[in-house]
């Protein structure tokens, strides 16, 4: 008899304790996790998020960077964090998509993650210097096939945004052109300036930065890119590409939908607020506003047109 | 100049001012503790300064920059471990310094020499930004594989007694830099299919285990043991003689903030490689080169006046081009960004203009403060030493474990620490020193973004050779390359003969020339090195199969290198086998069965860690390896003293990292 009141004290006691837990969340701290080093954009972004997200959400928000393995090593410790909420990290595409694709262990799956929000994009354009003989992308593409593999361009990061970009155009444009991966985006524009390599596969806020010393020849977006509105998309001189780093924030599968939505709301407040998206659009940015339900079919619909790609390069 | 006006009565704000001597003091403790590094910390402050104004979060960020960058070089003098990356070349003179107990002056001349070499560097960033800036692009594939080919040399300069272990250490270092992902291919490599390790070594993580964890074995071999340290006592007037010192050093100086400057320059290279080649650059142009390692001036005075250097020197390519040319740098771009100020001509123009130089010109001032914290500090951070070194030690290992920790939030990075520290303890035991280990771990990325990158594009114009060797820059770099990697050989080969035409006129020929004393301690820890070098290279060629060329060129190229070596030493081990028995001074006196304690202890810290969380395992280790390092059998009595010191040292862990800088900490079941 006893012991039934013993436990059903206990019980009582474990429920009063989890009710708050439940009907509140957030109530702890939150862990926003960067799966890449201090000062990339993944991480000025959520520096610029953190101070609002606490002030939205009223609780402690704590950026902690993972990096390693161009953000896999972030992602595959995400997927094994539990489900509540309190741990939430950065995710960005292509990468989320294209590390599981090609690599055969990449420590997590697409599907593992669970989309929140995609608040950035920053389409991807090549470029070459201001001095270069290729006026237009037709010039560069008929270079290309009298000379294959002369062509170098330069871009950040193996099966990336830029090397998918580069690896579609060659493709489209039935030539052959070299691409030199660097270590981040820092890197490669630093060897684009310098004449080291002949054009660059960049960012569009890299390339906005640049702008005054080069050409843009094409951006992969669907319609002209708003800062540099002379620009061609590839769409429009006949290749089907699109290109863009999109970054959002996810969270463990589990994770119950009525906390995604607490934090998809937060995060598309932040997005929506007009200093943020005017300081965005001035820096070459894209704001985005696309809760969960919508990156999730973005995704799966990156999936389908990347696969193929995937597979055929990758002998 | 009408910017002059507006960043003077700006800088001198009392706001303004508070924020420098806040951001300086805050960067000299982030500096000091080993694993929180200055891009950490400047990216911590970034959501703070989003509210502040452009100047005011400029001056702070830019007071952590310099502060950060001192404050790395008060652990590399006091424990012997680079507090960050950018001060391992301090390391190498100015802990031997204090070992002879001139901590104080050890900490003056790197205080003088950090400000020294700010100001020079703030001096070429307000005059000749646009000039230089061009230089930062220049570099490309090859001129970085050559910068760090002749950043590798310093090992035979370092290692002159033996340059084949010095080479090994280096080899295995740049062997370890290659772990993970490809950086051309995106291969993995050296994984052993761990997807953890996909990441690789970071080097922040290395040098805490190379550095650290040997200090603590070397004091757990005997009863009561010791580093070796004098005790320090503080003697007035050292301070200000060792400033004027450091003044008398113009040469190194000027030799030094130039070489900080240009590599600060560099993207891709930072202040550990600014350090290392200006230390370099010392040694050549020195003559007794003999007293470098054991507490050479000359030797703090360089790495540390180029490390502070490069702080203005990253800053360059920054502001003018948008191109960060370190990662405290890239911090800083994002910062310029939301404060809504775009790098590039904008900065230079109007009211960017004023803001841009009222954060140069705060650099003067940042420097200013960073030398007087740092010079007044020098005595009570000295004092430091006089702390029982059995409490001391155990608070060094938690640093390690948390250090090694916070950079990625890694279980896996603190078992990566304490390995590497346990076989460089090993290697000390073998006469092999941890430098040439973090050399290899600091340049093989380097090399190997030159070398791969390279091949990639002489695929695209033809030819490799010319590449590498027609370059203007390249040039340079090669003939530096010879020459200090030349000359410690030539001198070393021209005594050996020496001496041997000096014996051989002194014995009588055809007499057999005697076995030279510990020759037979040669030969056992050649045997050693040998074979377990040869075991790594044969792990690595196995661990390679199937992995393309570009990514697998450098490991294998390595593997091969070392497995050359080993056997060379293991053909001289034979020679020397032989050769009479010596006595073992120093052995004696090790005791193996507490090695192998102390050893077991720090192994159970890091495995036990994730289970059962930071804070209950620091006070128990902290406990049983305090007692076991006390100077005499410390019995129950002195447990309260230490108990009280480790709880101490707990609550300290949580208010500085958990607290103020919100570094996340292993968590296990308990807390």
């Amino acid at each position: 008899m006893r012991k039934l009141l013993v436990i059903a004290l206990t019980a009582c006691l474990c429920l009063a304790l989890a009710v708050p837990v439940l009907a509140k969340y957030p109530s702890e701290p939150i862990v926003y996790q960067i799966p890449f080093g201090p000062g990339g954009q993944s991480d000025l972004e959520a520096r610029r998020q953190q101070p609002m997200l606490e002030n939205i959400l009223g609780v402690k928000v704590v950026v902690q960077y993972k990096p390693g393995g161009g953000g896999s090593i972030g992602w595959a410790t995400l997927v094994t964090q539990k489900p509540n909420g309190y741990f939430i990290s950065g995710i960005n595409i292509p990468h989320i998509v294209l590390q599981p694709l090609a690599r055969g262990n990449a420590g997590y799956k697409t599907d593992q993650l669970k989309p929140i929000a995609l608040f950035q994009a920053t389409p991807i354009g090549l470029a070459v210097l201001k001095d270069s003989p290729f006026k237009t992308l037709a010039d560069l593409v008929a270079y290309a096939k009298k000379n294959p593999a002369a062509v170098i361009c330069g871009g950040s990061g193996t099966w990336s945004g830029h090397h998918i970009a580069h690896l579609q155009l060659c493709k489209a444009a039935g030539v052959k052109m070299t691409y030199i991966p660097s270590k981040g985006a820092a890197k490669s524009i630093a060897a684009f300036l310098g004449g080291h390599v002949k054009a660059v596969w960049a960012n569009s806020n890299d390339l906005v930065q640049h702008a005054d010393k080069i050409r843009v020849l094409a951006f992969g977006t669907k319609k002209p890119f708003p800062n540099l509105p002379k620009v061609p998309t590839f769409e429009s001189l006949g290749y089907k590409i699109y290109a863009s780093i999109d970054r959002g924030a996810a969270a463990p599968l589990k994770t119950p939908d009525a906390i995604i939505k607490v934090l998809q709301d937060a995060f598309i407040k932040i997005a929506s607020d007009p200093k943020v998206r005017a300081q965005m659009e001035r820096d070459g940015f894209v704001p985005l506003t696309m809760g969960a339900a919508e990156t999730k079919a973005y995704i799966d619909e990156k999936v389908k047109e990347w696969a193929p790609v995937v597979k055929e390069f990758k002998k | 100049m009408e910017w002059l006006g507006y960043a003077l009565t700006n800088i001198f704000l009392p706001m303004n001012l508070l924020v420098l001597l806040a951001g300086v003091a805050g960067g000299i403790l982030v500096g000091a503790l080993p694993g929180l590094t200055g891009t950490m910390a400047i990216a911590l402050l970034v959501p703070f300064t989003y509210g502040l104004p452009p100047e005011a979060a400029l001056i702070m960020l830019g007071g952590v920059y310099v502060g950060a960058m001192y404050g790395g070089s008060i652990a590399a003098i006091l424990i012997n471990t680079p507090g960050a990356p950018a001060s391992i070349a301090t390391t190498l003179d100015g802990h031997p310094m204090a070992q002879k107990g001139k901590a104080e002056e050890a900490l003056a001349i790197s205080a003088t020499s950090s400000g020294v070499g700010g100001i020079l560097g703030t001096v070429v960033l307000l005059l000749f930004s646009p000039l230089l800036a061009t230089v930062s692009l220049q570099f490309g594939p090859p001129e970085y594989f050559w910068l760090g080919v002749l950043g590798l040399t310093i090992i035979a300069g370092l290692s002159a007694k033996s340059l084949p272990k010095g080479l090994m250490g280096g080899l295995f270092g740049v062997l370890i830099s290659t772990i993970g992902l490809s950086p051309s291919t995106g291969a993995s490599r050296l994984t052993f299919d761990v997807s953890d390790l996909l990441g690789g070594v970071e080097i922040i993580v290395a040098l805490i285990g190379l550095f650290c964890i040997p200090q603590i074995m070397t004091m757990a071999e005997t009863r009561g043991g010791s580093l070796g340290m004098a005790n320090f006592t503080p003697k007035p007037g050292v301070s200000v003689a060792s400033m004027f010192l450091v003044f008398k050093r113009w040469g190194n100086i000027l030799r030094s903030s130039v070489i900080g400057v240009i590599v600060g320059i560099i993207p891709g290279a930072g202040g550990n490689v600014a350090g290392l080649l200006s230390y370099q650059e010392a040694v050549r142009a020195a003559k007794d080169k003999e007293q470098f390692g054991h507490g050479a001036v000359d030797g703090v005075i360089a790495s540390e006046t180029a490390n502070n250097a490069e702080v203005e020197g990253s800053l360059i390519p920054l502001l003018t081009l948008g191109i960060p040319g370190a990662p405290q740098a890239a911090v800083l771009f994002g910062a310029l960004l939301l404060q809504g100020l775009r790098p590039g001509p904008e900065l230079f123009r109007g009211h960017g203009a004023e803001i841009t130089y009222t954060f140069i010109l705060s650099l003067f001032l940042a420097n200013i403060v960073m030398f007087l914290m740092a010079f007044f500090g020098s005595r009570i951070y000295a004092r430091a030493l006089n702390l029982p070194q059995h409490l001391l030690m155990p608070v060094v290992l938690a640093l390690s474990v948390v250090g090694s920790f916070a950079g990625r939030s890694s279980s896996l990075d603190v078992v990566i620490m304490l390995l590497l520290g346990l076989l460089a303890y090993g290697g000390l035991k073998v006469a092999m020193a941890p430098a040439p280990i973090a050399l290899g771990v600091i340049l093989g990325p380097i090399i190997e973004r030159g070398l791969v990158e390279s091949m990639m594009l002489s695929q695209a114009t033809g030819s490799l050779l010319e590449l590498f060797f027609t370059r203007p820059i390249s040039l340079i770099l090669i003939v530096l390359t010879v020459a200090s990697a030349g000359w410690p050989i030539y001198t070393n080969l021209r005594d050996k003969r020496r001496a041997k035409t000096a014996e051989a006129k002194s014995t009588a020929p055809g007499a057999r020339k005697p076995p030279p004393a510990g020759a037979r301690v040669q030969s056992t820890s050649n045997l050693w090195i040998g074979c377990v070098a040869l075991v790594f290279a044969g792990v690595t060629w196995w661990e390679l199969q199937g992995v393309d060329l570009q990514s697998s060129i450098l490991p294998l190229v390595c593997a091969a290198l070392m497995a050359l070596v080993a056997v060379g030493l293991l053909i001289k081990a034979w020679q020397l086998r032989a050769s009479p028995k010596v006595e073992k001074v120093k052995a004696a006196s090790l005791d193996s069965r507490r090695v192998l304690l102390a050893a077991l202890l720090a192994v159970a810290y890091v495995l036990l860690l994730p289970v059962i969380g930071f804070y209950v395992m620091t006070f128990v280790v902290f406990c049983l390896l305090a007692l076991m390092l006390a100077p005499k059998p410390a019995g129950l009595r002195k447990l309260p003293v230490i108990m009280l010191t480790g709880g101490l040292a707990c609550l300290a862990f949580f208010l500085v990292f958990q607290k103020v800088f919100n570094v996340p900490f292993p968590e296990g079941l308990m807390f």
